[in-house]
């Protein structure tokens, strides 16, 4: 079984697609978040039931309603220098949340390429999966996810405000699911 | 001293933290502890970790290469002395201090320079007095500005940007008016309250810029209501605010305009005069009381007569529900930086949320409002990369 850690910004994106977490389910139940994205207030938004977009305020216990995370946090000595050599070049969720990953041969999701530039400068292999690669994880060859898949992407655009960056190979893909 | 133990002791004392309470979490002895602020001693990955939850900052912002900002501390004048704990003064230089060590922070990861600032020459105390010796320095200081010597100055904020005065805006406790202070290897920094009002704001931007031009280099705080006599400096930088933002031709002329039309000049022309220029009925009074266009002590009627400024406004038909603009906590510099270094991979989305006080989502939101430009004219929509540059040839036809 393959566990994936989150960073904070991949869960922004998935919430905001799906309207909730509770998606990950049918991914399987090894999805993990670090300390630090925990303890992060989550700000997204969501339509409301006019249609028009509402800000909302995210709590942990409302996240955690939704898919039962494994809260992991740094536990060795290793884990610690890692985290602390990957502060320097990012944000303290994402050193935490790739630190752990790396040290346990989980997969980290990011979208951000300076999570990757950082995996590389300290030797890492840790495998790094974005946004939308989850999302076809998510969808696979069922029909109906898959065609739920343009809506999701959609709403991911218009709630989350996220597109993948010009340096993405899924940035194409993307575009031509969001005007699907 | 290393990077990293000057910015533990940094982070240290803007929590608050004694160094024995340091060492108790830590679970080592004071001098230990001691030894690390002093770079004698190597922190431990797990103590750094540590730390920075109990100073409540970011290993990230710990770690750093860049030395950080040199300590503003800002030099409590005669009349705050003591108040200074009460007023969030602390709060606010730590603030400052952290706004500007992420203004170097993006300044290194896009590998860009400020300009450096060209000081206005020193001003001499002269023989005359106060007002007429900053009546001459604000009408020298629109010219320099191409302000011109009679129009409202539009985006004050702006225009000392371009004079490499790098202004803020924040939540500061309220008794607190804004903040002075220069950075040495950054520059002049100004730091506002975001609870004031905006006419408030902008008198508290050209006050502060007046100690820029008098007393730069002397860091200090500004109250409100302060009760002793003020000294010479903040005097200065108060007729200075006056003249800069209300010009005596622009006043003038408004105030002849308006007893042209009607053969007298009343409250409601005031107001709108003030409205003009950006001031408050208050400044606008005192100013016109200075001029010797109206008596002396018409504020103080005006105050003593119980009428409410809003309702006066509202009868000179001022559109009272207008809001508040929304207002950058950030000069429009660092935050063209901030998403550039963003849409150039330099920094990851928490990191740009982070450096820009906002969630990922609003952080997105920003960058993509300010990266886009719609021409009117042909209704094109043209998305612009910040980084690009116009300079090198093969972009753009010859």
């Amino acid at each position: 079984m393959t566990n994936f850690v989150l960073d904070c910004c991949t869960l922004i994106n998935l919430y905001c697609g799906w309207g909730g977490l509770q998606n990950l389910q049918q991914i399987g139940p090894s999805f993990h978040l670090g300390q630090r994205v925990v303890d992060e207030i989550l700000f997204i938004r969501d339509f409301d039931d006019d249609g028009s977009i509402v800000n909302h305020r995210l709590s942990a216990d409302e996240v955690f309603l939704q898919y039962h995370f494994s809260i992991l946090s740094l536990s060795s000595a290793g884990e610690e220098n890692l985290m602390v050599r990957l502060a320097t070049k990012l944000d303290d969720g994402e050193a935490e949340g790739l630190a752990l990953a790396s040290c346990r041969g989980f997969v980290f999701c990011s979208d951000d390429k300076p999570v990757a530039d950082a995996a590389r400068a300290e030797g890492l292999n840790t495998a790094i999966i974005s946004t939308p690669e989850l999302l076809q994880m998510w969808a696979g060859n069922n029909a109906s996810r898959l065609s739920s898949l343009p809506a999701i992407i959609r709403r991911t655009s218009i709630l989350g405000r996220f597109c993948p960056h010009r340096s993405s190979p899924f940035r194409t893909w993307w575009e031509k699911q969001r005007e699907r | 001293m290393s990077t990293l133990s000057e910015r533990l002791t940094l982070a240290r004392k803007a929590a608050g933290v004694s160094q024995d309470s340091a060492a108790r979490h830590l679970g080592i002895s004071r001098p230990t502890y001691i030894a690390i602020e002093k770079g004698v001693r190597d922190a431990k990955p797990r103590e750094l970790i540590a730390l920075a939850s109990l100073f409540k900052t970011q290993v990230n912002r710990l770690v750093r290469p860049e030395a950080p900002s040199l300590p503003i501390s800002p030099h409590l004048r005669g009349e705050i002395s003591g108040s200074g704990n009460e007023a969030g003064l602390s709060e606010a230089v730590d603030k400052l201090v952290g706004f500007v060590d992420d203004y170097q922070f993006l300044l290194e990861k896009t590998n860009s320079r400020l300009a450096p600032v060209i000081a206005p020459p020193q001003i001499e105390r002269s023989e005359i007095s106060i007002n007429q010796l900053a009546a001459r320095i604000a009408q020298s200081e629109r010219s320099k500005l191409g302000l011109g010597q009679r129009e409202p100055i539009g985006d004050i904020r702006k225009t000392l940007d371009e004079v490499g005065v790098h202004i803020f805006v924040d939540a500061l406790n309220s008794r607190l008016a804004g903040l002075y202070a220069y950075v040495p290897n950054f520059g002049y920094c100004i730091l506002v309250n975001r609870q004031h009002p905006l006419d408030r704001m902008r008198w508290t931007v050209a006050h502060e810029y007046g100690h820029f031009l008098f007393d730069r280099n002397q860091p200090g705080v500004d109250y409100l209501n302060s009760p002793a006599r003020k000294p010479y400096s903040e005097r200065f930088a108060d007729a200075f605010a006056a003249n800069f933002l209300m010009p005596a031709e622009g006043i003038r002329h408004q105030f002849e305009d308006a007893q042209l039309r009607s053969g007298d000049v009343n409250v409601g022309d005031v107001c709108r005069i003030a409205d003009i220029y950006g001031v408050s009925l208050m400044a606008m009074t005192l100013r016109l009381e200075m001029m010797r266009l109206i008596h002396q002590g018409t504020w103080d009627f005006l105050r003593e007569s119980g009428v409410k400024v809003r309702d006066i406004k509202l009868e000179a038909g001022l559109d009272l529900n207008m809001a508040k603009p929304g207002i950058e906590t950030f000069p429009e510099r660092y935050i063209l930086l901030a998403i550039q270094a963003w849409n150039t991979e330099k920094i990851t989305t928490s990191q740009f949320a982070r450096l820009m006080r906002c969630s990922p989502i609003e952080a997105r939101e920003k960058a993509e409002s300010k990266s886009k430009s719609i021409i009117d004219a042909d209704e094109m929509e043209i998305s612009l990369r910040l980084d690009k540059s116009v300079l090198e040839r093969g972009n753009a036809t010859a």
